[in-house]
């Protein structure tokens, strides 16, 4: 910051030093030099001095000001975006989750309000309904195309009726927009949406993000699939927000609380059920079921929420089928955990590139786990193993020219190159994956690239597409870093990379979880892997993802299906076949008493918008993926890219025609961990006004003296700096003089 | 050759100059830290029950408070009106706000090359102490801390609660003094 108001003062310094210098420009070039080397000196005095006071602080529990204000120039400066507080209930049967999510809009100001906020949800939710509450009474939404919803929406908002939108930004963010609330009122909207649980290593996880970390654009670069185009609504100064909207200063506080409870029925007996972010309260109605709530009650919306469960020992899964039936087809998903390799046979030697994010989000602790997390990789090569580091921020940089042994020297170099990098500037991620997936892989060697990064970038699209073309050989693998990683990246560019992902959320599971991915990635992975249906009728199931993907050490199968035939008509086998490590490996399933479960269809619909989508990564004409997309959407119900939800309240406008709507965004939280000033720069954070309550606003204008502060600032600095300069510069001229003198006496 | 001469008058005339601008800053740096040696015997005098005890004979200014952060080491005393002259020799209170250490919102000025240096390492949760004449000491927290236009400042008695605000000149290292922005920390006070 100091540089900025430094600026104007170092030019006129320098100007005086430099001014006098042709003074001895003919006989004494050294002294020219001298003089030179002053002015440079006066220069590097003042760019050394030490920046301060750059953040500003605030303490979570500052009540309103009291005292002294500041009021903004303009009537629009001073606002308040509307209040929302979030209630998430999640119902946990097996391997699926059913969550409902209200957001609570609160409009304290005294004008008529359209509330905006953006917020995540789980990178493979299949969002398929929307209600909007008005107190008591309650209106349903409907699935519309997108722009058709959004036409929808902007007509009941001109017409003064409330009405609510739910829109997808991205497959793991989402926009709420709700129109018309009145002064002091209140209006819920209420999501719901279906989730799978994920196992893997014997543990079961579900994951439910609360926030949408700042998000990076590179310049020049686009993100597909931009943000809604809506009227710029009055809101923070422009550098504080993201493409997704404005990001509240922890100054200000933390806001969004979120309230989360957790019905979890295992359908095995458990063994452990531990929450990795949050304390949480538990009690236990029976061996399988369990009730979560959070001990603090609400939370701020700032980091994910991440719940894991184990199942007592002997009773882990082996294989599953749940099924439900709609419309006369039946929709199956199936979990089938494969042997373990023993991991006695040596992996063939492997080239490592690891590429780490160094970009101003991973500032801090984010930075601390990748950096353990990297050093803990490098402890594993073996000798005939080779390894590169590639680091990205604002540019890239490779550690060495091109792979090497990963003997102790290199890997000491490394260890040591790791140590002194640090987090700052932007997240050109691009470049940096590309340059990873340029280099040409060796014969019988496994190319593996190790991902580390946050994923905070807007621009997935464009290197899912990237990885799609480039992968070749090599196989990729992420490791999402932070309190609030893009999930979405994470898993799409393992999925389109065929290698696998894990998260790192604090420093404590670097151990855990580096070792888990450190076994996968040493050890083979099962491949080809196929299910073969016989089916009566010899009906052939539609199978989602397609083709199933590699497993590695302790991933499961795992398939969502559609059959034509009713969910108690339906009975078979099936087999999945596959290879590792040069060995076939089969298991045949039969389907009977197939355990019932809500929402399968819904995952299956998912399942499949998401193998249409990747046709974007692969080059497929996206009017053809967009039209595919969209019957399938439509047909379920679910919010995509292509779809949103909208629910218009039909009861008579109640906005008066001559009451201004004012558009107001819910700012963000920033991450746990986050550093503000390292994402918007030094800065952004500083003129920010403090908001006041719009009728305390009003008091001040009425009520408040204007109140002169003196001037707090001595010339006493700026008098050391001309000082010194004359003094510097009087001693040269003087030097100068006597060298010439005598100079001059002997000729 | 005449043009010769002058060289060295110039090189003298720009060490006198240089020595005098050196001078200043050091007087004012120098003024500002023994004043405030001066103000701490005054000061004591002032909890003695004399009331407005002038530091030195021909002062216009009187201690009125004595600021710590009992973290940063820091100790100031406080002096009557904010002007520029008795910013010199140490942090003013600001005569319109409410007394040091009373209900209602409190305004402290300092320079920020000096004595209110320290409001840039201040953090959150900070504790500062304002000692009154009286002797009562007050406990207060820091809640925030921005940067602020001063001349949309407005004041507005919002009765009941003690609250601190410490200003100072913004950007701390700024080489020209002047400029509309401020510094400013509020803290309120410990409810005990």
């Amino acid at each position: 910051m100091s540089y900025r108001h430094c600026r104007k003062p170092i030019l006129v310094e320098s100007q005086v030093v430099v001014g006098f210098g042709p003074l001895g420009s003919r006989r004494a070039p050294a002294v020219q030099i001298l003089l030179g080397l002053s002015a440079l000196l006066v220069l590097l005095i003042l760019a050394t001095l030490p920046a301060r006071g750059q953040t500003a602080v605030a303490d979570p529990a500052a009540e309103t000001p009291a005292g002294l204000f500041f009021k903004a120039e303009g009537p629009d400066a001073a606002f308040e975006a509307p209040l929302l507080m979030s209630d998430v209930k999640m119902a946990v049967n097996g391997l699926t989750a059913r969550v409902t999510l209200r957001q609570h809009f609160v409009n304290p100001a005294a004008s008529w309000m359209e509330g905006i906020y953006v917020f995540p949800l789980p990178e493979r939710s299949a969002v398929d309904r929307l209600t909007m509450w008005i107190g008591e009474r309650r209106v349903e939404g409907r699935i519309l195309e997108r722009e058709e919803a959004r036409r929808t929406y902007e007509k009941a908002k001109a017409e003064g009726r409330r009405a609510g939108l739910l829109a997808a930004q991205r497959a793991n963010v989402f926009v709420t927009s709700v129109a018309n609330v009145g002064p002091g009122d209140e209006v819920v909207i209420e999501i719901e949406y279906q989730d799978r649980v994920a196992y893997r290593d014997g543990r079961f996880s579900l994951r439910f993000p609360m926030v949408v970390a700042p998000r990076f654009t590179p310049p020049g670069e686009t993100p597909l699939a931009a943000a809604e185009p809506r009227a710029q609504p009055a809101s923070l100064d422009a550098p504080d927000r993201d493409l997704f909207g404005p990001v509240e200063h922890p100054a200000h506080g933390p806001r969004n609380p979120l309230n989360l409870t957790v019905a979890l029925d295992a359908g095995l007996p458990l063994a452990s059920v531990e929450s990795l972010y949050h304390e949480v309260a538990v009690t236990a109605p029976d061996a399988r079921r369990r009730h979560i709530t959070l001990a603090a009650g609400s939370v701020p919306a700032d980091r994910d929420f991440v719940l894991e469960w184990t199942p007592r020992v002997g009773a882990a899964p082996e294989a599953a089928v749940f099924g439900e039936e709609i419309g006369g087809a039946s929709y199956l998903a199936v979990l089938l955990v494969p042997p373990r390799d023993s991991g006695e046979t040596a992996p063939p030697p492997r080239d490592l590139i690891f590429v780490l994010d160094t970009s101003g989000s991973m500032y801090g602790p984010s930075l601390e786990q990748a950096k353990a997390a990297l050093v803990m990789a490098l402890d594993r090569l073996r000798p005939e193993d080779r390894f590169n580091v590639i680091r990205f921020a604002s540019d890239s940089e490779r550690l060495f020219p091109a792979l090497r042994p990963a003997d102790p020297r290199n890997l000491g170099i490394a260890v040591r190159w790791l140590h002194d990098l640090e987090a700052e500037g932007g997240t050109m991620m691009r470049p940096a994956l590309i340059r990873a997936l340029a280099e040409a892989p060796a014969e019988h060697r496994l190319r593996q690239i190790v991902f580390l990064t946050d994923g905070a970038v807007s621009n997935e699209d464009a290197m899912f597409a990237d990885i799609a073309g480039r992968l070749g050989t090599a196989r990729l693998f992420t490791v999402g870093i932070g309190s609030a990683p893009n999930s979405y990246f994470m898993r799409k560019a393992a999925e389109l990379g065929r290698g696998s992902f894990t998260y790192i959320g604090k420093l404590d599971e670097v151990g855990t979880r580096m070792d888990a991915l450190l076994r996968r990635l040493e050890r083979p992975a099962l491949t080809d892997l196929a299910a073969a249906w016989s089916l009566p009728n010899g009906a052939d199931p539609e199978v989602y993802p397609t083709p199933l993907p590699d497993l590695y050490d302790g991933e499961p199968v795992v398939m969502t299906a559609r059959v034509p035939t009713a969910l108690a008509a339906l009975h078979g086998t099936f087999a999945v076949t596959g290879r590792r490590a040069g060995a076939a490996w089969t298991r045949r399933l039969t389907l009977a008493n197939i355990a019932p479960a809500a929402g399968i269809a819904a995952l299956w619909a998912r399942a499949k918008i998401d193998r249409i989508e990747d046709g974007l990564a692969r080059g497929e004409d996206p009017a053809e993926v967009r039209s595919a997309a969209l019957e399938v959407a439509l047909a379920h119900r679910l919010v995509t890219r292509y779809t949103s939800l909208v629910a218009v309240d039909d009861a008579p406008p109640v906005r008066p025609r001559d009451a201004d709507l004012e558009s107001r965004e819910v700012p963000r939280n920033l991450p746990a961990g986050w550093d503000y000033a390292k994402v918007f720069g030094p800065g952004a954070a500083e003129m920010k006004l403090r908001r006041l309550p719009a009728d305390l606003m009003q008091r001040i204008n009425a009520a408040g003296e204007p109140i002169d502060l003196p001037q707090t600032a001595t010339p006493a600095l700026l008098q050391a700096l001309i000082g010194s300069a004359l003094l510097l510069f009087g001693a040269l001229l003087i030097l100068w003089w006597r060298r010439s003198e005598r100079t001059a006496g002997h000729a | 050759m005449r043009s010769r001469r002058l060289v060295p008058l110039l090189g003298l005339l720009a060490l006198g100059l240089g020595a005098w601008q050196l001078g200043g800053a050091a007087w004012i740096q120098g003024k500002a830290w023994t004043a405030q040696i001066l103000l701490d015997r005054a000061w004591s005098e002032t909890r003695g029950g004399a009331r407005a005890v002038p530091p030195w004979p021909w002062a216009d200014t009187w201690p009125v408070a004595r600021l710590t952060v009992p973290r940063l080491g820091v100790e100031r005393i406080v002096l009557a009106g904010a002007n520029g002259r008795a910013l010199a020799f140490g942090p003013a209170y600001l005569e319109s706000s409410a007394p040091p250490g009373t209900e209602g919102n409190t305004i402290l000025t300092g320079h920020r090359d000096t004595h209110f240096r320290f409001l840039a390492d201040l953090t959150v949760g900070e504790i500062i102490e304002i000692e009154r004449p009286d002797g009562l000491r007050r406990r207060y927290t820091v809640r925030s801390a921005e940067v602020i236009d001063a001349r949309d400042a407005r004041l507005l008695f919002v009765g009941g609660r003690a609250v601190l605000s410490l200003v100072t000149c913004y950007p701390f290292d700024a080489i020209m003094p002047g400029g509309p922005l401020r510094y400013v920390v509020t803290a309120t006070a410990a409810s005990d």
